[in-house]
């Protein structure tokens, strides 16, 4: 095989069997999923229940490597309550484990007595025993007992060392978010998809202009391939959008999201493209109109797909309409490592798709002529 | 001792996320990709396997 030629067809095997067997495999970051009681009104120990999804101590010789002091395997040994606004913490290091899956019970002291204590949401920390941090913010909110306000006090009230649950070292997995969980992985899947539709539409933009500069036919041919296989890319995207919107949103379509109703708009200008298309005999008539309303209609699905989401003050989708981007959980880039390689990947097989559809189309033409 | 609902939940909270967490949506999500193209690679395919018996 010629590889000048062939080249974005091996970035597409080789990218794509790279993003869907590390992002399949690579492990999830450990992380709190959850905190019982969630309110507790102080005086006297009580116990917390935390829930920790993918636990480093449930591997296998994870005390008796901490015995012989590999540290290899991270244990929890200390639990703390941090709030924003307080000076100082709450902190035990009487925990117990429970059951096979990562539960952990903290004895802690909640007397306030006579410390200068207010009502706050604190955030909860693990501190593992190799001096990481697992972490959930404002989990827990903590009141003052009506009797709790004279006496011995089990609040540390010197400031707290600094609590910082950013891993510096490098390590192959990915971020674990509370509502993403395991799902975090869609983002090398469901999102390429768009950049793919985006990058196929943009191209077909380009070829029609093309077209209407030369006037040659094969330019025609190959900008409404590229269109139609963008159309089968933004649809693959609403269904895995659906599909990962129903378990994290809870919802299949939730319209009150820019970036869907922008969506919906924008796929149903490219349907109109279809019907248009259909509708014309004369190829050099079809060409002229369809490259003319594909021109006139990519602007406008940009506009409605990435800028006004960007604008709207709400949106559900990450990093548009002040929610937080992706990129602010990947604090080491193991995501970015496969993200970047999926996009281009992606393209890639979606633009091979293409190339194939205009082949096909221009061999029916040839026939038509003959 | 007979537990509450919410309490049963609360104690086979871990348990219940170590079964159930998200790991399915991202198969479906593969799941539907593959099918689609494949889908759309036979719309093709039938495509160019007519204009062959045109000849």
């Amino acid at each position: 095989m010629n590889l000048k030629q062939h080249w974005y067809k091996w970035v597409a095997a080789v990218f794509l069997l790279y993003v869907v067997l590390g992002g399949l495999f690579l492990p999830l970051k450990p992380g709190i999923t959850g905190l019982t009681p969630v309110k507790i009104v102080s005086g006297g120990v009580q116990t917390l229940k935390i829930n920790v999804y993918n636990a480093p101590w449930l591997k296998e010789n994870a005390f008796k490597d901490q015995e012989i002091g590999q540290g290899k395997f991270q244990i929890p040994s200390k639990v703390i309550l941090v709030a924003k606004g307080a000076p100082g913490r709450w902190e035990t290091q009487k925990i117990k484990f429970s059951g096979d899956h990562g539960q952990l019970l903290a004895d802690m002291d909640f007397t306030m007595g006579n410390a200068k204590v207010s009502n706050e949401y604190y955030s909860v920390f693990i501190e593992l025993s190799n001096g990481k941090y697992l972490g959930l913010p404002d989990a827990i909110y903590l009141e003052r007992a009506a009797g709790d306000t004279a006496g011995t006090t089990a609040y540390i009230s010197k400031s707290s060392a600094h609590v910082n649950s950013d891993r510096e070292i490098f390590e192959m997995s990915f971020p674990n978010r509370m509502v993403l969980n395991e799902s975090v992985r869609n983002l090398f899947y469901h999102v390429p998809m768009w950049f793919a539709m985006l990058a196929l539409l943009g191209m077909g933009c380009w070829y029609a202009i093309k077209y209407l500069r030369f006037g040659q036919l094969e330019d025609d041919l190959f900008a409404d391939s590229l269109v139609r296989v963008g159309i089968v890319a933004g649809i693959l995207g609403c269904v895995t959008g659906a599909t990962w919107a129903r378990v994290t949103w809870q919802s299949w379509w939730p319209a009150a999201d820019p970036k869907l109703n922008g969506v919906a708009i924008g796929m149903t200008m490219y349907f109109a493209y279809l019907l248009l298309r259909s509708t014309l005999q004369d190829p050099f008539q079809r060409a002229r109109i369809t490259a003319v309303y594909s021109v006139f209609i990519f602007p406008i699905f940009i506009a409605l797909i990435v800028i006004m989401p960007k604008l709207s003050p709400n949106s559900l989708h990450p990093g548009s309409g002040g929610t937080v981007g992706f990129n602010k959980y990947d604090l080491d880039s193991t995501m970015r490592l496969f993200f970047y390689p999926a996009v281009i990947g992606w393209i890639a097989l979606y633009y091979w798709i293409a190339n194939l559809r205009f082949r096909i189309a221009k061999l029916k033409e040839n026939k038509l002529n003959a | 001792m007979k537990q509450t609902l919410t309490e049963q939940f609360d104690a086979n909270a871990a348990e219940l996320l170590a079964k159930h967490n998200l790991m399915n949506a991202v198969y479906a999500v593969l799941a539907i990709i593959f099918v689609g193209i494949l889908f759309y690679l036979f719309r093709l395919d039938r495509k160019l396997t007519k204009i062959e018996k045109q000849s």
